[in-house]
């Protein structure tokens, strides 16, 4: 029985997150991806894959989302690279904040592009960034490095529910961002809260040179698999993982899509995944259990029906 | 116009406002002491028991605590305690939706000429401490979560077991809550347990008035908060000739405002301030609803007899 904390899950897999209800409370998961479980799957993987020796870049997102007294929100980010020996270097980035409706709808909401400042060194040489952003948003952070002089780009979307009354006093906007690949993701179930289960769509522009050299990698859980495109897309759909499932509902993994061009540069998304919220859901089920308690009240009732009940 | 006229047009003038406003951009804030319950989409506002389980864990965090996020818990906190205090169990009676829902499964069964099952006194007396159990409950276990020493699934513990979480959501036409979730064991227990109380409320509501408010936890913060209220229902004990008519119309069964003949305040844990028993009263001004101690609106005996179709 998992009635208690699940020491299995606990052990084997982190991360924290905001349990998202539609805007209400802050839920702080004590549940924790471990990153570096993902990173030495990704090295075994990359052992045994040949197009996965070449270098590309990727964010990593360290939960949870930090929610200091000021109210905004503080968002952690590390720069890695493929592989440990590698050495990301030249890092740059902005990201672009599109102010959430409620329920999180999409739809033509202020933008602002803010060049990343909070650059930090990570103890293992990575470059980590520190954001803080003050309002309701989805958040997405683009980066470029370079690694052997190979330009790498690497972005990631995230929604944050920042409740300060200005973002950081110390931010730059852009009045264009800079023109680098990107990637253009939709699902067809709930974006702001991607699941397993879910089929996500994926355009990426600005990288490839013809249609010819389009390729997109997918590393889930440390395995590769190479997608296969559709028409001008690629589509991906993350299986139920047994593991999430008993993490919580806010606990997640991430996906890291890799596209590569005739140059040898790199462009990758880092998608983080929840567990499917639909995928263990019976109705008839349900709606049996429903039928019993129903029937055992009706019963009750009938049993205790000789009672006088005075007029009214 | 007639107290029931008027209180059968605020209930349903709330229960679209309640259920349905947040698709026309209403938004009462997440600090309504009544059943508008979060899982129906596009709610014009939020059951403050959702927030209060949301924020009580912040208890182990000193840092949150003393937070933006702490900071915005005691502020929906303190709007609770506003709107508790201007229209007290005014709420329950008055504009609750799930109540409403009650009131016409009443409706339906006296249209259908089913009596009402009757509970006795003292079994009425030991149900009634259900709801501060609950209450308990739902205060209780959050804090165990932020400690790690429940499941992160335990996350809004009462909301997992309400039957307006199935129920409601179906008036928007909703039916994934009546779903059993078998994610994993805790999914599991706790839709099991949803739906099963879910139908046993669904039978206990048509056979017995305001069956759902014996175990309301909100009622039973409400009266916690009681000392605090504007809104009074008191009783002129001289002026009361013990017809026992407030007896026979009240959906609680409540005895004490017949039988109280010494003190003025007969607003009991159970009451609802529904009016039920001002308006049945023929003797005048013998029963008040009075706001700060001013009299709002009394029994009168033309009242009672014109309700009964007689001339006064």
């Amino acid at each position: 029985m998992e009635l208690l904390r699940d020491k299995r899950a606990s052990r084997a897999i982190k991360g924290s997150g905001r349990f998202f209800m539609a805007g209400l409370g802050n839920i702080l998961s004590a549940v924790f991806i471990s990153l570096s479980w993902g990173a030495a799957s990704l090295l075994a993987a990359s052992a045994a894959s040949g197009q996965a020796a070449e270098p590309f870049v990727r964010w990593s997102i360290v939960p949870p989302t930090d929610y200091p007294a000021d109210g905004r929100a503080r968002l952690s980010l590390i720069l890695e690279a493929s592989h440990p020996d590698l050495k990301v270097e030249k890092p740059v980035s902005f990201y672009r904040l599109t102010r959430l409706r409620r329920f999180n709808q999409e739809g033509d909401r202020e933008q602002s592009v803010v060049l990343s400042q909070g650059w930090e060194t990570r103890p293992d040489g990575a470059p980590g960034l520190v954001l803080n952003i003050g309002e309701s948003a989805k958040v997405d952070v683009f980066a470029k490095a370079e690694i052997h002089g190979r330009s790498c780009f690497a972005q990631t979307t995230l929604y944050v529910f920042g409740r300060g009354e200005t973002d950081d006093t110390a931010a730059v906007r852009l009045a264009e961002p800079p023109i680098w690949p990107e990637f253009k993701i939709t699902s067809d179930g709930e974006f702001y809260w991607p699941q397993t289960g879910q089929e996500f769509t994926l355009r990426l522009s600005g990288f490839y040179s013809s249609p010819a050299d389009e390729n997109l990698t997918v590393w889930d859980n440390g395995f590769a698999t190479e997608l296969t495109p559709v028409g001008s897309h690629f589509a991906y759909r993350p299986k139920r993982d047994p593991a999430l499932d008993r993490a919580g509902a806010a606990a997640f993994k991430t996906l890291v899509f890799v596209a590569r061009n005739g140059s040898g540069g790199s462009a990758s998304f880092t998608l983080p995944v929840h567990r499917s919220r639909r995928d263990g859901s019976h109705l008839a089920a349900g709606v049996g259990l429903f039928g019993v308690g129903a029937a055992v009240a009706g019963l009750a009732v009938w049993a205790t029906r000789r009672r006088f009940a005075p007029c009214r | 116009m007639p107290l029931t006229r008027l209180r059968l047009l605020v209930q349903h003038l709330s229960f679209v406002v309640l259920m349905y406003g947040g698709r026309f951009g209403v938004n009462l804030g997440s600090a309504l002491p009544c059943f508008a319950c979060p899982y129906v989409a596009g709610c014009g506002g939020y059951c403050y028991l959702m927030g209060l389980q949301n924020y009580i864990g912040f208890g182990l965090h000193w840092s949150a605590l003393f937070g933006a996020a702490g900071l915005r818990a005691l502020g929906w906190f303190l709007v609770f305690v506003l709107l508790v205090a201007l229209l007290g169990k005014a709420w329950c009676g008055w504009i609750c939706p799930f109540g409403l829902v009650q009131d016409w499964l009443t409706g339906l069964r006296k249209k259908l000429g089913r009596r009402e099952s009757l509970i006795s006194a003292s079994a009425m007396a030991r149900l009634g401490w259900i709801k501060y159990a609950l209450l308990g409950y739902l205060t209780l276990t959050p804090p165990l979560i932020t400690a790690g020493l429940l499941h992160p699934d335990f996350t809004l513990p009462f909301c997992n077991i309400c039957p307006a979480k199935p129920l409601l959501p179906l008036l928007a036409g909703q039916t994934q809550y009546l779903a059993l979730d078998l994610t994993n064991t805790v999914t599991t227990g706790f839709t099991a347990l949803s739906l099963i109380i879910a139908g046993a409320m669904l039978t206990g509501m048509f056979f017995k008035d305001r069956f759902f408010c014996l175990f309301c936890p909100l009622l039973a913060l409400i009266h916690l908060l009681k000392p605090l209220t504007a809104l009074r229902l008191v009783k002129e004990p001289q002026l009361c000739h013990g017809c026992g008519a407030c007896r026979r119309v009240c959906p609680m069964d409540i005895e004490t405002v017949y039988q109280e003949r010494a003190q003025a305040d007969v607003q009991t844990g159970e009451c609802l301030d529904c009016g039920r028993c001002l308006e049945s009263c023929a003797n005048d001004q013998a029963l008040s609803f009075k706001w700060l101690g001013r009299r709002l609106v009394s029994s009168s005996r033309r009242l009672a007899l014109g309700l009964m179709g007689k001339k006064p």
